[in-house]
């Protein structure tokens, strides 16, 4: 059997496709042939083949050819007998355009069979339009105008603007950037009317291989290239004389040499080479000593994310405050910001609970000295602002910044930690109407509370530490993971960082500093608003 | 010198408003950090989910970073996009996060958020789309400047990641 003429082959090439070469073989089957290649004759006698075989040859020889050998480049035209007819005529010998053809269509060969269209001749949209359902009749509109031109096919329009002002349709040419990636098409045709009607109408031009190529090293070839082992594609003319012809297709590229082909691996490999080189270079470069930790000194850095707020009731829109809180011994390294704001984010509850979104960074990165005692912590305080721009403090937590690696049992899941607030209680109906109302923060705004301090409660044997109650609050979510430089990391790495944050830093403290930083917060915002 | 190496993906998203969805990315670093191999910023295709919420976006990583110093750890820098069914691109969210310090494998969620803005603003944004937007990113990241922010909760970006340390041990850093 001889292949299908619509399978469809792709080729990835870097090569440049101008290299492209294909040889066409096309043979028209004479009845000879058609013995010896098709399996629907039955067969004849010896004697009788051998009688036909030079009656044949005589016969055609003397007429015309019936194989045609071409061998086709890429975008390369060649003219069919009825553009070669047209083109022949001599008002195309002026023009500039169309000179080169009309060179063409005089030295054309008669009999030649094989012609192509090449991407400008736009055969692909008429090849478009017959699979279309849409009418033929339809008048272009301007959207399909500018769909087709946004597709690239813009070479309609510009050859009709081309004929009435040539000038104007070069300048434009000229401005519009290079499509590279557009889709070409290159079509190999081939005209199969009777000898004696060659040139005469359209009718029996066959394609006989399209060839796509998107500017991107992607070739598509339908139908492929034939091989030595397949067979060649068989057509028939359906025409009066009902002709059958059989094609091949063959690459015939232009290839390397084997010398010019070892250099180019040669230069990719010495590339390869020097690209590993720099690699090595930059991974060799020193380490910067600067905050490195001097001996019996410790350094901590913390990266991560105040991720989220959750289940916070009364809040609509929450922003959290945060602050480093350092013990004594130790010391912030220069670039750390040791507090700042998230933005204002107004709860979305499209969720199952309630969550206001922040994703805001931190980055802390502080050294304990070899006398410093204690962990730091990053103490967080949410606050929510209702629909006048009053702030009200929702809740206060303080985070000891993580100690150990991935598997610190505080930690949810993959850094990710979850800390619950409390908030001052306000027993009295009227501070909770005054709060609810007014807004405010009452705690900051009066300093008696912290006047009461953590060492007063065992003393007075008051049930609260703080002298006031707490109610719980939401809880915020933060992700965190450190990285610790220390000289003595990998002998007793263990004795320092499981050292707990066994002390408790009195609540007052933390409140303390929320005051001072958030004094600044106010006059900051009042010079700004 | 240590050396990072951050291989994974952007795997997609969930908890946004139902549209095509795409998202813009880059890498950030510290001073002392250099980007040896890979890509530092991307963006992903353009995904709208047929059967549920959750968006597939599947979008590589793979970055090898070498450092002098463990300051400025790397941090990813996402903002997502919608596409709607006229092809006019909103922002509709954005996050940071950092890159575990870690090493192995680790799921990440990044809650982003996105600009508000008046009422007005707002309505037309229901209907008509746009909205505010960031006139720079650097507002996501300058601690002092974020609180004039007024922002409100968007989805969430599903991130895995593989992180691999090499040489840190030599300069007398555990993570």
């Amino acid at each position: 059997m001889e292949p299908s003429r619509d399978q469809c082959a792709f080729y990835y090439t870097k090569d440049d496709i101008e290299n492209l070469q294909i040889k066409i073989t096309l043979q028209q089957l004479t009845g000879s042939q058609l013995v010896a290649v098709s399996p629907r004759v039955v067969e004849d006698t010896q004697a009788g083949r051998q009688n036909e075989v030079p009656l044949a040859s005589l016969t055609t020889a003397a007429t015309y050819p019936t194989t045609h050998h071409v061998t086709v480049k890429w975008q390369q035209k060649i003219l069919s007998v009825c553009e070669a007819l047209e083109y022949r005529r001599s008002i195309y010998a002026n023009d500039p355009k169309y000179r080169t053809r009309h060179k063409q269509a005089i030295k054309r060969r008669k009999y030649q069979r094989i012609f192509t269209y090449v991407h400008e001749d736009n055969y692909q949209l008429q090849e478009q339009h017959s699979a279309t359902t849409s009418k033929k009749m339809e008048q272009e509109c301007c959207l399909r105008q500018r769909a087709n031109r946004t597709r690239g096919n813009d070479s309609v329009d510009s050859e009709e603007v081309s004929e009435k002002s040539s000038v104007v349709a070069k300048e434009d040419k000229k401005k519009r950037p290079p499509t590279t990636f557009q889709q070409q098409y290159l079509y190999i045709m081939a005209d199969l009317a009777p000898q004696e009607s060659l040139g005469e109408s359209r009718v029996y031009e066959t394609v006989l291989c399209v060839l796509k190529y998107d500017g991107q090293s992607q070739l598509t070839v339908t139908p492929d290239f034939n091989m030595p082992t397949t067979k060649a594609y068989r057509l028939e003319s359906f025409g009066p004389d009902n002709a059958l012809y059989e094609y091949q297709i063959e690459n015939v590229s232009l290839t390397r040499s084997a010398e010019e082909r070892n250099q180019e691996e040669q230069l990719a490999n010495q590339m390869a080479r020097q690209r590993i080189e720099e690699i090595q270079q930059m991974a060799r470069l020193d380490w910067d000593t600067e905050g490195q930790p001097g001996q019996g000194e410790l350094r901590l850095m913390t990266v991560g994310e105040i991720t989220r707020a959750l289940y916070f009731p009364e809040a609509s829109s929450l922003y959290i405050h945060y602050a480093l809180y350092l013990p004594p011994g130790w010391r912030v390294n220069p670039g750390t910001e040791c507090e700042g704001f998230t933005p204002t984010c107004w709860l979305s509850h499209s969720d199952e609970v309630a969550a206001a979104h922040f994703s805001t960074p931190f980055s802390l990165d502080v050294t304990r000295s070899s006398s410093g005692k204690g962990w730091p912590l990053l103490l967080l305080a949410a606050f929510s602002l209702d629909w006048f721009g009053h702030d009200r403090d929702e809740g206060y937590a303080a985070f000891a910044l993580p100690a150990s690696g991935p598997h610190d049992k505080h930690q949810v899941k993959d850094g990710l930690y979850q800390v619950g607030t409390w908030r001052p209680a306000q027993i009295s109906p009227l501070a909770k109407m005054r709060r609810f109302f007014l807004g405010g923060c009452q705690l900051m705004s009066d300093p008696s509370y912290l006047a009461v301090g953590a060492q007063a409660s065992s003393q007075v044997g008051r049930v609260s530490r703080l002298g006031f109650n707490t109610n719980t609050s939401g809880t915020i979510e933060l992700r965190a993971s450190t990285v610790v430089q220390a000289d003595f990391i990998g002998k007793d790495l263990q004795t320092p960082l499981e050292m707990p944050p066994g002390w408790q830093l009195s609540t007052v403290a933390v409140i303390d500093a929320f005051n001072k930083s958030r004094q600044k917060l106010r006059a900051a915002k009042q010079g700004l608003l | 010198m240590a050396e990072v190496h951050v291989v994974g993906q952007i795997t997609g998203a969930s908890g946004f408003p139902d549209s095509s969805l795409l998202c813009k990315w880059l890498l950030q670093l510290g001073g002392g950090w250099r980007l040896v191999e890979g890509l530092a910023e991307g963006q992903t295709q353009a995904d709208r989910s047929e059967v549920g919420e959750e968006i597939v976006w599947c979008h590589p990583l793979d970055i090898h970073l070498s450092t002098r110093g463990i300051q400025g750890w790397p941090r990813l820098l996402l903002q997502v996009y919608r596409q709607d069914a006229l092809s006019r691109v909103d922002v509709c969210g954005y996050g940071i996060i950092h890159i575990p310090t870690h090493p192995g494998h680790h799921t990440l969620h990044c809650h982003t958020w996105r600009p508000v803005g008046t009422f007005s603003e707002e309505f037309r944004r229901a209907f008509l789309g746009g909205g505010p937007q960031l006139l720079s990113t650097e507002f996501i990241h300058s601690s002092l400047e974020r609180y004039r922010l007024s922002t409100i909760a968007s989805g969430t970006v599903h991130l895995d990641i593989g992180v691999i340390l090499r040489e840190f041990d030599k300069y007398g850093i555990a993570t």
